[in-house]
């Protein structure tokens, strides 16, 4: 039974030639002896013939096609095709041509170039972004570092101005009214002139660090520094008592102190 | 030109044992021809060109019955393939040739497509092993194989209609 089973395996093989000598030999022997087996063998064979006999159908149908003509239609039906689809390739031409993939790492190198620069333009033009060095300069300095220096000095600056100005008062108000006179011969009038020019200067500082206090404070003193420039050398008493008043009425000693407290703490 | 008229029937014989369908198979030659023409610089020389161009027209074939094929036949007659064979299984011996190619073809159409092909191939195109393996770029061993598998399949699929056990 077995043997039928492997003769019944090997019957498609056996049928398409395909099966060796020997092999081929058994099935043949076998078959003239189980009709079992026989009867596989031809249901096999109908299906196979049956198969092969498509093939003679299909010359008959080659019979009636013109073979000379259809080289002609193939042809034709090439060349309409190629026709309908040159406009598009046509169109995809320029653009192919310009970016080949050969010349990308070009384009990339020249994106990455224009890119680069742009943004280092930018970071060089940026208003304060680092200070034109002086001509024959080594340092460099941030607009940051530079803006707090310059107003530590302005405390500085206000400071002393402030100290001597006291002290100009104080030299002034606190003398007797016979000896002020001789004190003062020239002196004050100078004293205070140099102190004007400074507030000159001081002005501009208080101005740009917005120190609105301090200023107020500076221009009284400057007010009174100025009367203090005009007097001449003879004061008389009624002048000087007049100065006095003024210092009293406008408590600019105790101003100037609070102010010098003030601006050594930073509160202005 | 010359090269349609050097290899026109061997495709046509291809294409039409897919389909049994003169137009079809016309159409499909058309349409190889013209996928050859279009990869003509992808041949290389050292392959077999026959080969090259019927792989082409087999594929081709292979698309077009995905697409238009697959329950075709049986709308085109009303009946399936189990109507026609109980049918015939009845009305034993009264059945013609033309009759038993129709079924025939019909359970070839219900194989797997590597069996539908290499079926093909070997019985309507009548290709040996050897051409089939290199169309299909597969082994010789797979060809006969599945030429075996498509046999049995056949054989239980048209038990019926030959009138013994499956």
């Amino acid at each position: 039974m077995s043997d039928c089973r492997s003769i019944q395996n090997d019957l498609a093989a056996y049928l398409s030639g395909d099966l060796s000598g020997d092999s081929a030999l058994s099935v043949k022997e076998h078959l003239a002896m189980c009709p079992k087996c026989k009867n596989e063998f031809e249901n096999i064979q109908k299906i196979l013939d049956g198969a092969d006999s498509l093939h003679d159908d299909i010359r008959k149908v080659m019979a009636t096609i013109d073979w000379d003509a259809l080289p002609g239609r193939i042809t034709r039906a090439v060349f309409e095709k190629e026709e309908s689809v040159r406009p598009e390739a046509k169109a995809r031409t320029f653009w192919q041509a310009v970016f080949q993939p050969r010349w990308r790492p070009v384009y990339a190198g020249v994106a990455a170039g224009l890119v680069l620069g742009v943004f280092l333009t930018l970071f060089f033009l940026k208003p304060g972004a680092l200070r034109t060095p002086a001509a024959g300069s080594k340092y460099y300095a941030s607009n940051e570092f530079i803006d707090r220096v310059e107003y530590q000095m302005a405390k500085r600056e206000t400071l002393d101005y402030l100290e001597r100005s006291e002290y100009l008062i104080l030299d002034f108000i606190q003398s007797p009214p016979g000896k002020a006179q001789l004190l003062q011969k020239d002196q004050p009038a100078q004293k205070a002139k140099d102190l004007l020019s400074k507030k000159r200067y001081i002005n501009q500082q208080l101005d740009r660090f917005q120190m609105a206090k301090a200023k107020e404070i500076c221009n009284q003193i400057e007010f009174l520094f100025l009367e203090l420039s005009q007097i001449s050398d003879e004061l008389t008493a009624d002048e000087i008592e007049k100065i006095q008043k003024l210092v009293d009425q406008k408590q600019l000693l105790l101003k100037i102190k609070l102010l010098k407290k003030e601006i050594e703490k930073s509160e202005v | 030109m010359t090269l349609t008229r050097m290899y026109q029937k061997k495709v046509f014989v291809l294409t039409y044992s897919f389909f049994r369908n003169k137009e079809d198979a016309l159409d499909l030659v058309q349409e190889t021809f013209l996928r050859l023409y279009q990869k003509i610089h992808m041949f290389e020389k050292d392959r077999n060109f026959e080969g090259w161009m019927l792989q082409i027209a087999k594929n081709l074939c292979i698309d077009y019955y995905r697409k238009n094929y697959g329950k075709r036949r049986e709308l085109e007659s009303g009946k399936t393939v189990e109507e026609l064979n109980v049918a015939d299984a009845r009305e034993e011996g009264a059945h013609s040739a033309s009759d038993f190619r129709e079924i025939l073809t019909r359970c070839v159409d219900k194989l797997a497509e590597r069996q539908r092909t290499i079926f093909i191939m070997r019985h309507y195109n009548q290709m040996k092993n050897e051409e089939i393996a290199q169309i299909l770029n597969i082994s010789l061993g797979t060809v006969k194989s599945l030429h075996f598998k498509a046999i049995q399949n056949l054989r239980v699929l048209m038990s019926p209609y030959l009138g013994c056990e499956g």
